[in-house]
C-alpha cells in the first residue's frame, strides 16, 4: 500500500486537507511518509472506520492537543501496514473543536487501546468524549479541582497552583 | 468461597522502582479484576516544554522523561523538530545515533532480564546478568561521558564523534556480548525453573495485543511484527533493513506469554550487536551536525512554523513525540510525549486475569514497565471491613515459594 493509494482513497470518500510530509534517511535515502489530514468534526467517526478498510486493526499511538486561542485541535496519530520494512504510513487526523463545544466521539469502542490517551485529553483539555464509559482521572490525582485544565491556554489553566503543588497535596492528605 | 476481595497493590510496585497502582479482584488465589491507575511521577514535562524552555533546552528536559530510555525521548524529538525545520542530518550522525540507540537497548533489556531473574528468585542470576550489563554501561561512559544522562543529541545532529579508538574499543565489547551471550541463553531459554514460571503465565493473545496497540517486545512476543525500525525506518535503520524478532524465529512457535517476553529481548540483544558491528563498518565520513553555531540554530527555530511527529523504537516499544512550533514564539506551541508503556499498561489486564497474586511481579515486570516498585500492598477485606498489610518482602517471600513448590514438584 503506498502513499498515493491512501491520498487517493481518502480524497475519494472525504473532504479533507491533506499535506504529506516526507523525509529521507541514511545512505540509501529511503523515504519515510508521514499524512496529514484534516477533516470536520461530523466526518470524525467514518474516517476512522475508513482505517479499518486500510488494515484490519490499524495502529493507535496517540492523541495530541493543541490550544488555538478559540479553539482545540486534536491530533489522532494512526499508522497502517506494519510488518514489512518500510511499509508502515503514519495517517495522523486532526480535528478542530471550538472551545464552546468541546465534543468529540469517544474510537473506544471500535479501539480499545485508546482509552488512557482519550482519558488522558479529557482531564488535560477538558474534551468531553461521547460514549467514553470511563471518565475518572489517569495521570491528575483524583482530587483536582474541576474545570482546571493543565494543557489549556485561557483562563481555565490552574494559574494558582504553579509551583504549590506541595501545599495542595498537603491540606488533603492530613491523615498521612 | 464466593466472596471476593480487592487488593490495592502500589502506588508503589512489585516489579520496578517506581510508582504505579493496581487493584486487584481476587478470589482466593485468582484474580478475577483488574483495574489500573497512574499520575504518580507526572511531572508535567510537556508543560515546561510548552511553557518555560527553549526547543533546546527541551532535548535535555526529554532526556529526563525516563533515566533508561534516556536516548530515545531526545532522539524521537529532534527527530520531530528536525522535521519542521527541514534540518538535513548528516549520515555520520545517523549512524552515531544509532550505535548509541542500540547500546541503549543492550543495556536496558540486560537490565529487564536481571530484574525478571530477581522477580522469581533467583538472585545469583540478577546479579551475573548485572554484571554482564555494566560492561556496555562502561562503553556508554567512554563515548558520551556519563553512564544514564547521555546528552549527546543536538538538532541537527550529535555532539560527540566516534574516534577510529572508540570504535575499536565498541568492537571489543561487542566480542564480549557475543561471546558471553550462550551463557545468558542456556540460564534463561534452558533453565526448567525459568521455564515452569514463565511458561503460558500471563498471556496475550496476538489479537488482544492488536485491539490494544500494544507496541516492542510485548507485542512481538505475541506474534505481531511491530517494530518502528522496520515498518517506519529512521536514522541508519534505513540501510540496514531490520527483520522485527518474534519468538517463532526462536523455536516455531508463539504463546504469547512471559517466556516469549524473555526470548525476543535476548535475541534482540544479538540483533543489537549485529547492527552496532555493522554500522561501524559502514560509518560514512564527514561531519556530525548541521549546524555548529547554536545562536543561529537558535534563531532558526524561532522563525519556524509546523509540525512534526518522530517516531523511535525505545526498547520498551514504539516511542512518539508530536512538535508543533509557531513563529516568533521559543517554547512549543504543542508537545506531547508518548512512552511504549502508555500502550503498554492496557496490555496488563488480560495478561493478568486468571492468573496467581504470586505471578503479578513477574507479569508485571514482563512487560518492562517503565514507570514504577512496591513496597507494600494493603488487603482490603470489603465483606468483613478489615484491613491488613503485605509487605513488598512477603509477596516477594509468596513469588520464591512459588519458585520453589514447583521445584520440587515438578522434577
Amino acid at each position: 500500500m503506498n502513499v498515493s493509494d491512501i491520498v487517493g482513497e481518502i480524497e475519494k470518500n472525504f473532504k479533507a486537507e491533506i499535506k504529506v510530509v516526507e523525509r529521507e534517511y541514511g545512505k540509501k535515502k529511503v523515504k519515510q511518509s508521514t499524512i496529514f489530514v484534516r477533516i470536520e468534526r461530523g466526518n470524525f467517526r467514518k474516517f476512522v472506520e475508513f482505517l479499518f478498510t486500510l488494515q484490519q486493526y490499524p495502529h493507535f499511538s496517540v492523541i495530541s492537543a493543541t490550544d488555538l486561542g478559540g479553539e482545540v485541535e486534536l491530533v489522532y496519530h494512526f499508522s497502517v501496514g506494519y510488518g514489512d520494512f518500510n511499509g508502515e504510513k503514519m495517517v495522523s487526523l486532526g480535528v478542530t473543536l471550538p472551545k464552546s463545544d468541546l465534543r468529540i466521539e469517544s474510537i473506544t469502542d471500535l479501539i480499545p487501546g485508546a482509552l488512557i490517551s482519550e482519558r488522558e485529553i479529557h482531564e488535560m483539555v477538558g474534551v468531553e468524549f461521547i460514549g467514553l464509559k470511563d471518565t475518572r482521572h489517569f495521570f491528575l490525582p483524583e482530587n483536582w479541582p474541576e474545570g482546571k485544565y493543565p494543557w489549556r491556554r485561557d483562563e481555565t489553566f490552574p494559574d494558582e497552583m504553579l509551583n504549590k503543588l506541595y501545599e495542595t497535596w498537603r491540606e488533603v492528605d492530613k491523615n498521612e | 468461597m464466593s466472596e471476593n476481595y480487592t487488593i490495592p497493590i502500589g502506588p508503589l510496585h512489585p516489579a520496578l522502582h517506581e510508582p504505579i497502582t493496581l487493584k486487584l479482584e481476587v478470589s482466593g488465589e485468582e484474580i478475577v479484576g483488574v483495574d489500573i491507575f497512574c499520575s504518580q511521577v507526572h511531572r508535567g514535562i510537556e508543560w515546561i516544554g510548552m511553557n518555560r524552555n527553549n526547543a533546546i533546552q527541551s532535548i535535555y528536559l526529554a532526556e529526563r522523561v525516563c533515566g533508561i530510555c534516556n536516548i530515545s525521548h531526545p532522539f524521537c524529538m529532534v527527530d520531530a523538530v528536525e522535521k519542521v525545520t527541514n534540518i538535513e542530518v548528516p549520515e555520520r550522525a545517523q549512524y552515531i545515533r544509532t550505535i548509541i540507540a542500540e547500546l541503549e537497548r543492550i543495556h536496558s533489556h540486560l537490565l529487564w532480564a536481571g530484574v525478571a531473574a530477581h522477580e522469581i528468585g533467583f538472585d545469583t542470576v540478577f546479579h551475573y546478568t548485572w554484571a554482564l550489563r555494566e560492561s556496555v554501561m562502561d562503553l556508554v561512559e567512554y563515548l558520551t561521558g556519563n553512564r544514564v544522562t547521555k546528552a549527546i543529541f543536538m538538532i541537527g545532529g550529535v555532539r560527540r564523534d566516534i574516534s577510529e579508538e572508540g570504535a575499536k574499543k565498541i568492537k571489543e565489547g561487542m566480542r564480549f556480548y557475543l561471546e558471553n551471550f550462550h551463557k545468558i541463553e542456556e540460564i534463561y531459554l534452558h533453565d526448567p525453573t525459568i521455564r515452569m514460571r514463565t511458561r503460558d503465565v500471563g498471556i496475550l493473545t496476538k489479537k488482544d495485543a492488536l485491539k490494544l496497540c500494544a507496541v516492542g517486545p510485548v507485542a512481538r512476543a505475541s506474534g505481531v511484527p511491530k517494530d518502528v525500525r522496520q515498518d517506519y525506518p529512521y536514522a541508519a535503520y534505513a540501510d540496514y533493513g531490520l527483520k522485527a524478532i518474534t519468538p517463532d524465529m526462536y523455536n516455531g512457535e508463539v504463546h504469547g506469554d512471559v517466556f516469549d517476553r524473555i526470548i525476543v529481548r535476548l535475541l534482540e540483544v544479538k540483533q543489537s550487536v549485529d547492527i552496532i558491528n555493522w554500522a561501524l563498518d559502514n560509518m560514512p565520513s564527514g561531519s556530525i551536525l548541521a549546524e555548529k553555531n547554536l545562536v543561529k540554530l537558535k534563531i532558526m527555530l524561532k522563525k519556524a512554523e509546523g509540525e512534526g511527529v518522530g517516531r523511535v523504537e525505545a526498547p520498551r516499544g514504539e516511542d512518539i513525540h508530536y512538535v508543533r512550533l509557531k513563529a516568533g514564539e521559543e517554547p512549543f506551541l504543542s508537545w506531547k510525549i508518548r512512552a511504549p508503556t502508555y500502550n503498554n499498561v492496557l496490555p496488563w489486564i488480560p495478561m493478568l486475569l486468571g492468573g496467581q497474586i504470586a505471578d503479578v511481579p513477574i507479569v508485571a515486570a514482563s512487560t518492562d514497565p517503565c514507570m514504577s516498585c512496591l513496597n507494600r500492598v494493603t488487603v482490603v477485606d470489603t465483606n468483613k471491613k478489615k484491613e491488613f498489610e503485605i509487605t513488598k518482602e512477603y509477596m516477594h517471600e509468596q513469588s520464591i515459594k512459588k519458585t520453589r513448590r514447583l521445584m520440587r514438584n515438578g522434577q
